[in-house]
């Protein structure tokens, strides 16, 4: 079920109607949160249920013998991580690996079938199944570290990791934060509503108003990739897709804290205003910041961070950059989408530590625009198809040929909502000296005007981008 | 103190929303009426209604998009009224570049009432036999969406069609006085189309685009062949049309295609296949492919004519 659907408008309004009621009784709150998150996953398709709920109760029964025992701890966690990154290479990873396998034996000369050996189910990816085995993750790392208490039994655990708000798409979310909220009885004030529905409300504004229109834009253009070789319109197309799944996945993250909110759970933020920053590591701690924080904290800091020399901490940086990409789809494209990233971040690094302090003048900080572009040219990887698809987009950006009127390109409708994009992503530099919704009544006005906006102005219907992954 | 003042901040902001909201949307929905724009939620109801209709029809139309913008089947039904006196059941199974192959044709045929007149009225156009369109692309990908998706496309969209989906260019379309009718006609498979100002060349190069690059696939013909063959066996009275264009379009599809309507016409004589022709002075194309709704409205009553009079 996608949020920006009938079905799920039918959903939450069966779930929230019952919600206030349910959640006066422990047991019962617990099994409305399974049974609703089931029925949510079960409406993409059922088969899969049988993933989450396998998967769930490894890492359920695992946490258990790790939180026990002090002895066996290591083998219960080494049983959570191969079961949860099996399950994610079977159906994430298998199907690639195969074909790029077939391709490099034909490469040299020798025919291979492996590809007949692929199993229907490895076939399709099921959805979110790399949130919810990095969430179910998150929670046995953690017990093992003694950062967090165990679920109290197997029906709070997966009310934990089905929670439909984020069980999809995220965001990731840590068993120690929203386990001991989960426990809690909680009684919204007028207030607490009002704030979630706007959340809700702006999320979807961001999805179905911004993304899917400029989504027109970029779609066509990707569609019939080789037939542009315009300098001009390729950085175009780029900035509408870095606002595009900006919105997008900004949109989703919004619409399910908001949801979060309404049953008095709080999700930490994911996207704080990333093309604003200054720096390409200021980026990555604006951007899908519960992944970012998820590699950091079990990825990079697992191998040691930045505590065992400069060599070892660019080493340890680049694997947690390409174990990204990598976790983003299996494709080359978005292996170097993550090696561009670690790139700009290690020249970031080395520029700071050799010459910021002789010229200061040039220090990143003051220069959003080199990280916007550099996080541009990495975008190409991230949306094209293909290696060739993405390097012919490369090669054109820089070749600065310019065939197409200025006028005609920015008289596309999509720029219109990229505009509008732009004035959203600036709004905390101008918030300060012009802030037009202070007052109560235009405030009201403004999330009237918003709904309005989502029924006659939404972008044909489209999926949210992070499904995929 | 502070918590309270937002309290109270909160609620006046919902309040005002609630007032605003009725009052914008009305204000939203009245100015945007002139627009004009497709309606995009009886577009996908349309499509959900065609790959669910079931078998409960006397004609089916199948073919391209000339098929579902040409033949409406409500005028087929009244015409046989005149003419009859009695009730038909007639629909109009077209599809986006449609190809005529097995599975389109068997679809078509499924649809027929058992123990009704049993008729499929078939639209003939080049474009129908080349290899891009024997994919039945659009089709295809309508049958694909999940069962749940497509019900509530049926029975759900149709009621909140009020809501209305406008783009930017909309705007840019009425100001340079440009408007694309589309009228979904969700029980019978009809697209009252219409376009202004009319461009009797629009579609041309598109046209002369794709049979330059793409060849008429003789297999396909072939194949056809053989599924009328097997259709009319099993006891299917098949009519076989070549929609009106524009004179323009006739030439230059008959020439990229070396004749291949006249061609295959003769060849479905041949084998006992009734074609029919419709020339009208009043039967006009909007885009040099498709007829206006006026025009498919008499085509409809024309073929009805030569259908039911025999």
């Amino acid at each position: 079920m996608i949020f920006n659907s009938i079905p799920f408008l039918v959903f939450a309004l069966l779930f929230f109607a019952a919600w206030p009621w349910v959640q006066k009784n422990n047991n019962a709150k617990w099994l409305w949160i399974c049974i609703m998150s089931f029925v949510f996953y079960a409406w993409w398709d059922w088969r899969f249920m049988f993933l989450l709920l396998g998967t769930g109760s490894v890492d359920y029964f695992c946490g258990q013998q790790i939180y026990r025992s002090e002895k066996r701890k290591k083998f219960w966690l080494t049983v959570s991580m191969v079961t949860n990154i099996a399950s994610l290479c079977f159906f994430k990873y298998s199907v690639w690996l195969i074909h790029e396998f077939n391709d490099w034996m034909n490469d040299i000369g020798l025919t291979t079938c492996y590809a007949d050996t692929i199993h229907e189910y490895s076939l399709v990816l099921p959805i979110g199944i790399s949130f919810y085995t990095f969430n179910s993750m998150s929670y046995a790392i953690d017990l093992y570290r003694r950062k967090a208490e165990p679920a109290k039994n197997i029906l709070h655990f997966m009310a934990f990791i089905s929670f439909f708000p984020h069980l999809v798409a995220g965001p990731i979310i840590r068993a120690k934060e929203v386990l001991v909220q989960l426990n809690k009885s909680h009684q919204l004030n007028h207030l607490q509503i009002v704030n979630a529905c706007k959340t809700i409300l702006w999320g979807f504004f961001l999805k179905m108003v911004l993304a899917d229109n400029i989504a027109i834009m970029v779609n066509a253009q990707f569609e019939d990739i080789h037939t542009t070789t315009d300098s001009l319109t390729w950085w175009y197309c780029m900035v509408g897709f870095a606002f595009q799944i900006y919105f997008d996945f900004n949109g989703y993250s919004s619409i399910a804290r908001g949801l979060a909110k309404l049953c008095g759970i709080h999700f930490r933020l994911n996207f704080n205003h990333p093309y604003l920053s200054g720096s390409f590591s200021e980026f990555w701690r604006r951007w899908h910041i519960s992944l970012s924080s998820f590699f950091k904290d079990y990825v990079y800091i697992s191998l040691g961070g930045n505590r065992k020399g400069k060599f070892r901490s660019e080493i340890n940086r680049w694997t947690t950059m390409l174990l990204s990409g990598l976790w983003h789809g299996a494709n080359f494209t978005f292996i170097i989408w993550g090696g561009l990233h670690a790139l700009f971040l290690s020249l970031e690094n080395f520029y700071r530590r050799h010459f910021a302090s002789r010229i200061p003048l040039l220090t990143f900080k003051k220069y959003p625009i080199i990280v916007f572009i550099g996080v541009l040219v990495a975008w190409v990887f991230f949306r094209a198809s293909n290696l060739d698809d993405a390097l012919f987009v490369v090669r054109n950006m820089f070749a600065f040929k310019h065939n197409v009127k200025w006028l005609e390109l920015i008289s596309n409708s999509a720029t219109v909502w990229i505009l509008i994009g732009v004035f959203v992503e600036l709004y905390p530099l101008y918030k300060r000296f012009i802030n037009p919704f202070k007052h109560w009544i235009l405030q009201g006005l403004f999330w009237a005007l918003i709904v309005c906006m989502l029924v006659f102005f939404r972008g044909e219907e489209q999926g949210f981008i992070y499904f995929q992954f | 103190m502070g918590a309270i003042k937002r309290n109270i901040s909160a609620k006046r902001q919902t309040l005002t929303f609630f007032i605003g909201l009725p009052l914008i949307f009305v204000l939203m929905y009245f100015a945007l009426l002139k627009l004009n724009t497709s309606n995009n939620m009886l577009k996908e109801s349309f499509w959900a209604n065609k790959v669910t209709a079931d078998s409960s029809y006397d004609i089916v139309a199948v073919g391209d998009s000339r098929v579902y913008r040409g033949i409406d089947p409500e005028e087929i039904e009244a015409q046989y009224f005149k003419i009859k006196g009695s009730k038909i059941e007639a629909f109009n199974f077209g599809f986006s570049s449609a190809g005529l192959e097995p599975y389109i044709l068997q679809k078509a045929k499924a649809l027929l009432r058992q123990g009704g007149k049993k008729i499929l009225l078939i639209g003939i156009s080049p474009n129908s036999f080349i290899e891009s369109s024997q994919e039945n692309g659009h089709l295809r990908k309508v049958e694909s969406q999940d069962l749940k998706d497509l019900w509530i496309k049926k029975h759900i969209y149709p009621e909140l069609s009020i809501f209305r989906r406008y783009a930017i260019s909309d705007f840019v379309k009425y100001k340079h006085k440009e408007f694309y009718l589309e009228k979904f006609n969700l029980n019978s498979g009809f697209v009252g189309s219409g376009k202004l100002p009319y461009d009797s060349t629009a579609a041309i190069n598109q046209y002369y685009k794709q049979l330059k690059a793409n060849k008429i696939d003789t297999f396909a013909v072939r194949v056809f062949l053989e599924t009328l063959q097997v259709l009319k066996s099993e006891g299917i009275r098949i009519v076989a049309i070549r929609i009106p264009t524009t004179l323009r379009m006739q030439i230059l599809e008959d020439k990229l295609t070396d004749n291949f309507c006249q061609d295959l016409f003769n060849k479905l004589e041949a084998e006992g296949i009734e074609c029919i022709k419709v020339h009208d002075s009043k039967i006009h194309s909007y885009d040099a492919s498709h007829l206006d709704e006026k025009s498919a409205k008499l085509l409809s009553l024309k073929i009805a004519d030569l259908i039911f009079s025999k």
